[in-house]
């Protein structure tokens, strides 16, 4: 196997066989000055993932040595970020990870693209110049994609194979390569390794924070009903009226609020007048759904899923524009806009104006 | 308990002690459920060991229904469902008359006939034809009442989740379907009047060898040219309201082109399917073409399965050659093959069930063929025994001492 190719897809199995068969050991790997290289370049993975969302350039290089070192920064990535062992940094470095991954095989041959995706547990085929992969597996990575586009029956499909564009392929590969590492990260690591790397798993875990931070500060705001879509106002009186919601209202009210921050005994207390109202009962079902703890949070439902759930309701005129597709995104929209209202109160109102007919 | 009770009772006992009951694949992990003639309540999270503690059940309790989960655990008897362990499950497709058009004024027969009609469909075009699917990887299953299961248990299906199951309902039924993408539109010229421009735009048909809804539907379209060729106006009119909104003209125009003498040696007809393009027709008629072939595609060739039952990961389902206890049928796993001509009424019955007479009081008058024979009659009427455990059953017939 060519080294270049490893290096550019580190995650492969023969990667790490290639690891193997140098006997790397973790012990040099994290201390020897022979490394220096990987862990310099591992280190950038992260910070990379962190700032860009990409993990950085392969080197592009025919010298087996140069080669190796790159694959190797690709365990030291996965060792730091298991240091670190936070919840956002591994989802973070698993997505950049996988968008590097899907744009590097945009330049791929078809028979790279089919050995990424063998290797990811993706049963995949070229035939007559047409890559298809396994409905099954299009199915388990593509199910967070919403949207016509990614609808199964809207795709050929010949003998338990759907075709696919190699776009389309390379973005459900994205989606494998990017679930792999998040399940596979944090590895355990020990006091040792922690030592070994602790001056750049503190400088991470700082930036970590300061991420964090600084994606609380471009948060919703305060939590303003103005800025409700019509379908979230209404389900909001009728939780308020104490009229009987149905159980999809429930759910969209309940994750509506809770991505805008809401706090979950807020949410409660806004299906305290609900004629079948149970404390307990309700703070189970908000918590279960906002995934307070440990729980897979659950997402706010788009317009479309909305609209079969037959609560999409007194729509406007945003609604209609064709930039709403998400509830959220009205909300988002409302936010900006009052927003610069705020900030360029003049130019708003220029074009706000009525023209002179 | 009733007589009527006693008396299914006694056959149903009979039944489980003489049959060897296979029970399904991987056994000991599923879980089992049932419901009884003489108790009111549904007994679930039963696990057994062996096919044979099964059937040492079937033959004390005597159910009404017995059904096993479609789901593998780790620990299937567990009370609580999170205790259980979910291993994976079946991809399950149930087709039942419910979901037939009229089924409520149709006979037993029919129902049965058009909902096979539908099995077959879903098997040959979408399980086995796009899915791919062997023969071997679907236990098909009559359900002993009103319609058919289809089981999948290949490794590739057991971990798929709830909404990445509706996906298939979604593909089998032809939901969401994007028939502007299957049929799509180009600009082929652009004409310049004086006051305005006008794009003329070709429609494409999927070519030969096309697979999934663009196979469907280009298979839905040689089958309605067919039926189109030799109707007459009267007869377009009854069989395609989708139609209604065009002229008599464009409608007969439409047929004329189609399959109308244009001095070639092919057809208008002739020529889509080898070009796969609308164009042999003119733009005069074209939208009417289209209109009709796209309000047809889905109707025929989508299988209207269950989408609950497929979606559902822990669902309980029906056990093969278990008996269906409002029918006294055989729940029956059977090939591809011997579906063509299976007749429940016919077939389904077990030979446990003997042919002697029995009196039974119907409250409406009856007239069916059960296993060849004809049952009919009124009031007070002796029947075979296999004949009167279904009318007892099924439409609640009475005893008579």
């Amino acid at each position: 196997m060519e080294t270049h190719h490893l290096s550019r897809y580190p995650f492969l199995k023969a990667a790490s066989e290639l690891v193997r068969a140098n006997s790397v050991s973790l012990d040099d790997l994290l201390s020897h000055p022979a490394y220096e290289e990987s862990r310099r370049r591992g280190k950038q993975r992260v910070l990379d993932a962190l700032n860009d969302l990409k993990v950085g350039q392969a080197p592009s290089s025919a010298d087996d040595v140069t080669n190796l070192l790159e694959v190797l920064s690709y365990p030291v990535a996965r060792v730091l970020v298991s240091c670190v062992a936070d919840e956002f940094l591994v989802r973070r470095y698993a997505l950049a990870e996988a968008k590097t991954m899907n744009e590097r095989l945009e330049t791929a041959d078809f028979d790279v693209m089919i050995e990424v995706a063998e290797d990811l547990g993706v049963s995949a085929h070229l035939e007559s110049d047409m890559l298809s992969m396994h409905f099954c597996d299009f199915l388990r990575y593509t199910s967070g994609l919403r949207g016509k586009d990614w609808k199964l029956v809207n795709h050929e499909m010949r003998k338990g194979y759907v075709l696919l564009s190699k776009k389309k392929f390379g973005r459900v590969l994205e989606q494998a390569l990017s679930e792999r590492i998040e399940m596979e990260l944090p590895l355990p690591v020990t006091d040792d390794i922690i030592g070994a790397v602790s001056k750049d798993v503190a400088e991470i875990s700082e930036i970590v924070a300061q991420l964090r931070e600084k994606m609380r500060d471009q948060d919703f705001g305060e939590i303003t009903i103005t800025k409700f879509p019509p379908c979230m106002k209404k389900l909001t009186s009728m939780a308020e009226k104490g009229e009987n919601m149905p159980h999809a209202g429930r759910f969209a009210i309940t994750t509506f609020l809770s991505t805008l921050g809401m706090p979950v005994d807020d949410i409660v207390k806004t299906f305290f007048s609900s004629p079948d109202f149970d404390n307990s009962m309700t703070v189970y079902q908000v918590r279960h759904i906002t995934g307070d703890g440990m729980g897979k949070r659950y997402s706010c439902p788009e317009c479309a899923t909305m609209r079969t759930n037959g609560i999409c309701v007194d729509m406007d005129d945003l609604c209609r524009s064709g930039r709403i597709r998400h509830p959220l995104g009205y909300y988002r929209v409302k936010t900006m806009s009052s927003k610069r209202r705020k900030d360029e109160p003049e130019k708003e109102q220029k074009v706000e104006a009525p023209r002179p007919a | 308990m009733t007589k009527e009770q006693e008396f299914v009772m006694r056959w149903f006992r009979e039944y489980y002690s003489r049959t060897a009951i296979a029970g399904p694949t991987k056994f000991e992990q599923r879980e089992f459920g049932f419901m009884y003639f003489d108790k009111d309540f549904v007994r679930r999270h039963v696990g057994f060991k062996r096919p044979d503690d099964l059937r040492k059940y079937l033959v004390s309790q005597v159910p009404m229904h017995v059904y096993y989960s479609s789901a593998l655990y780790e620990i299937p008897s567990a009370p609580k469902m999170d205790q259980k362990g979910w291993l994976g499950a079946d991809l399950v497709f149930d087709l039942d008359a419910d979901h037939i058009k009229g089924a409520e004024t149709m006979s037993y027969a029919q129902m049965l006939s058009l909902v096979k009609k539908d099995m077959i469909k879903l098997l040959d075009d979408f399980l086995f034809g796009d899915m791919g699917f062997g023969e071997t990887d679907v236990r098909l299953v009559f359900s002993g009442g009103r319609g058919y299961h289809a089981h999948i248990s290949d490794e590739k299906v057991l971990k798929l989740k709830s909404h990445e199951r509706s996906e298939i309902v979604d593909y089998v039924s032809g939901t969401d379907l994007d028939l502007d993408a299957i049929f799509p539109k180009s600009v082929s010229m652009v004409k310049d009047y004086k006051t305005h421009m006008k794009a003329e735009k070709a429609v494409a048909m999927p070519a030969e060898g096309s697979g999934g809804w663009k196979g469907h539907a280009r298979r839905t379209t040689a089958q309605l040219f067919e039926e189109l060729r030799f109707m007459e106006l009267e007869e377009v009119r009854a069989r395609f309201p989708n139609l209604s909104r065009y002229k008599d003209a464009t409608v007969l125009g439409l047929q004329r082109d189609l399959f109308g003498d244009r001095g070639g040696e092919r057809l208008g007809y002739q020529l889509i399917m080898e070009n796969n393009s609308l164009e042999y027709v003119s733009d005069r008629y074209k939208e009417a073409l289209l209109d009709l072939v796209k309000s047809e595609v889905r109707p025929r060739a989508a299988a209207e399965v269950d989408e609950p039952v497929t979606r559902d990961i822990k669902r309980l389902i029906r056990m093969p050659s278990s008996l269906h206890g409002k029918t006294g049928m055989r729940v029956i796993e059977m090939r591809r093959d011997d579906l063509t001509d299976f007749d429940p009424l016919r077939d389904a019955f077990p030979g446990t069930f003997p042919d002697d007479p029995v009196k039974v009081h119907v409250k409406a008058p009856v007239d069916l063929l059960i296993k060849g024979q004809r049952i009919s009659g009124d009031g007070v009427i002796e029947v075979p025994t296999f004949a009167a455990m279904f009318l007892v059953l099924r439409m609640k017939a009475a005893m008579v001492p």
